[in-house]
């Protein structure tokens, strides 16, 4: 189980605290996805997730342990994807396993595997920059896989995609799920695919986000989509649109601001 | 293809041009042909390629491969230690505007006419350039891939050999080939100046005896030993970096 309590972060060289006393909780093998708006502290919070950050104040556990008594418990997938462009698309997918420095052999076949599954077979020895965004991203995901963290903290990993491509990989994603008992956490900016894909969903709000509201999808393990079209998921739907609306307006009247102070700060993104 | 062409057919008309205003002129101290350069580069090429030729590229040779390693180990020091690289990119980026070549003759009172002092002209014409060069390679990896591969619990030594090193490649490329040239000419400046053999040294005595296309044909020849080097670096960078596409 993942807990974070009472977590404070302010990144270094701006002023206003981006969480403040954050807590949260995910069950062993659950889904969890999180939405907020824009620059709300997504990427954020998994930054503190896999010790690239630290907390101010606040512990993050795992199974009741400090952050710092695991090694390689969480597979991160950044929000850009990040290949390395002197890898081939196989040599990408297979980097976790080579900084781990497991034997050769068993990284590539589980590398072409792995491409297999997210439909890239026949691409292994191509540059990342013959590909397409959305191919990239797809790399990028199954990099993350090979990492074989028990935790996966995916940052908004289909956001490139087009929209059957996407539905594909959400289906594949949900089997993967089923069968690897993983840990999932799992941002995006959709709320039909928060909907669709997990558990419970995290809404961050505020600034500083101080807590987080949190909804439970009511569907079983076993769904499929036309059950997005119930009452009670069309609710939820409704409810989290019209939630991260009012977030957004009241972001208009204080974004300008922060941004502001961002540029003060000479934050270069 | 068609612009090789072109650039070739304009090299071609210029030697020309050089060929009718030296017949024309009539005084071959002063301008000699293209074709008198050749004819001394024929008639002395025993000379020429046994006996300069070896000593110069051996000059070139030691000297730059030396410039290039005692380089890059700054580099790398220097990207390992934030510490040092604050205290010695500021001095090495103003030392890159001294005139190393004058240098020479200070080198020649304390070293004499050897193969050592030349070798060492080579290494300070080039030390610092490869060294800012590759360290500014390394400045530009991007942070936000070191810290990624510090997830898949990477250490310094992996983030330098997977990320770093091919980050500062094409630098380094850049470097080697400027070098190049850069070695041919240290290492004729310094025969020049006295040595016993070497292609700079044979062109100097020419001069002294005014023979203006035996001057000129040692310089062909290093022309073309730059030429020739950084063609083989050229395939060699090809090869490295098919990932960027074309070159
Ligand atoms: N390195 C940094 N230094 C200072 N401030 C930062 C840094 N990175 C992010 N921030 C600020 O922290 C806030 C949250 O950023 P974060 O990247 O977590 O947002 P996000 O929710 O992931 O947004 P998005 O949905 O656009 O990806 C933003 O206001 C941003 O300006
Ligand atoms: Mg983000």
């Amino acid at each position: 189980m993942l807990t974070l309590e009472n977590i404070r972060f302010c990144y270094k060289n701006s002023a206003a605290p981006i969480f403040d006393g954050l807590s949260l909780r995910a069950e062993k093998g659950s889904f969890v996805s999180i939405i907020g708006a824009s620059g709300s502290g997504k990427t954020t919070l998994f930054r503190l997730l896999n010790g690239l950050e630290q907390p101010e104040e606040g512990r993050i556990l795992i199974d009741g342990e400090p952050l710092s008594a695991h090694r390689q418990y969480a597979s991160y997938m950044p929000q850009q994807d990040l290949l390395f462009p002197w890898l081939t698309v196989e040599k990408n997918v297979m980097l976790p396993m080579t900084v781990q420095k497991k034997p050769k052999e068993e990284a590539a076949a589980k590398a072409r595997e792995l491409l297999r599954q997210v439909g890239l077979e026949g691409w292994e020895n191509r540059w990342p920059r013959e590909l397409s965004g959305g191919m990239r991203q797809r790399v990028s995901f199954a990099r993350t896989l090979c990492a074989g963290g028990d935790i996966l903290l995916l940052d908004e990993p289909f956001s490139a995609l087009d929209s059957i491509t996407r539905i594909q990989l959400q289906e594949w994603l949900m089997d993967q799920w089923k069968q690897l008992n993983k840990t999932i956490l799992f941002i995006t900016h959709d709320v039909e695919e928060a909907i669709f894909l997990s558990q419970k969903i995290l809404v961050l709000t505020g600034h500083p986000v101080t807590g987080l509201m949190e909804f439970t999808v009511p569907m079983p393990k076993e769904r499929n989509r036309e059950m997005l079209l119930l009452p009670e998921t069309a609710r939820l739907k409704e409810d989290l649109i019209a939630l991260l609306r009012r977030e957004a307006k009241a972001e208009g009247t204080e974004g300008a601001e922060r941004i502001h102070d961002a540029d003060e700060a000479g934050i270069d993104r | 293809m068609r612009r090789r062409f072109i650039s070739i057919g304009f090299l071609i008309l210029l030697v020309v041009c050089w060929e009718l205003l030296s017949a024309g002129i009539g005084k071959p101290y002063i301008l000699p042909s293209p074709s008198a350069v050749l004819g001394s580069l024929w008639e002395n090429r025993r000379e020429i390629f046994f006996t300069h030729l070896p000593a110069t590229f051996t000059v070139v040779a030691a000297g730059g491969i030396l410039a290039v390693l005692l380089g890059a180990l700054f580099a790398v020091a220097m990207d390992w230690s934030p510490w040092l690289m604050q205290a010695l990119y500021p001095i090495l980026t103003v030392t890159q505007t001294i005139p190393v070549m004058c240098l020479a003759p200070v080198l020649v009172l304390w070293f004499g006419y050897t193969v050592r002092m030349r070798v060492i002209v080579v290494i300070l014409v080039n030390f610092f350039t490869v060294t800012v060069d590759l360290s500014d390679g390394f400045r530009a990896t991007r942070e936000d891939r070191a810290e990624l591969l510090c997830t898949f619990g990477a250490d310094r030594l992996q983030e330098f050999w997977l990320l770093r090193m091919p980050t500062a490649l094409p630098n380094l490329f850049t470097a080697l080939k400027i070098s190049v040239p850069w070695s041919v000419i240290g290492a004729a400046v310094a025969e020049w100046l006295g040595a016993p053999a070497g292609l700079g040294m044979y062109s100097r005595s020419c001069m002294m005896n005014l023979d203006a296309a035996g001057l000129l044909a040692p310089l062909m020849v290093l022309t073309a030993l730059a030429l020739f080097m950084n063609g083989i670096l050229g395939l060699i960078e090809m090869r490295l970096m098919r990932w960027k596409g074309n070159l």
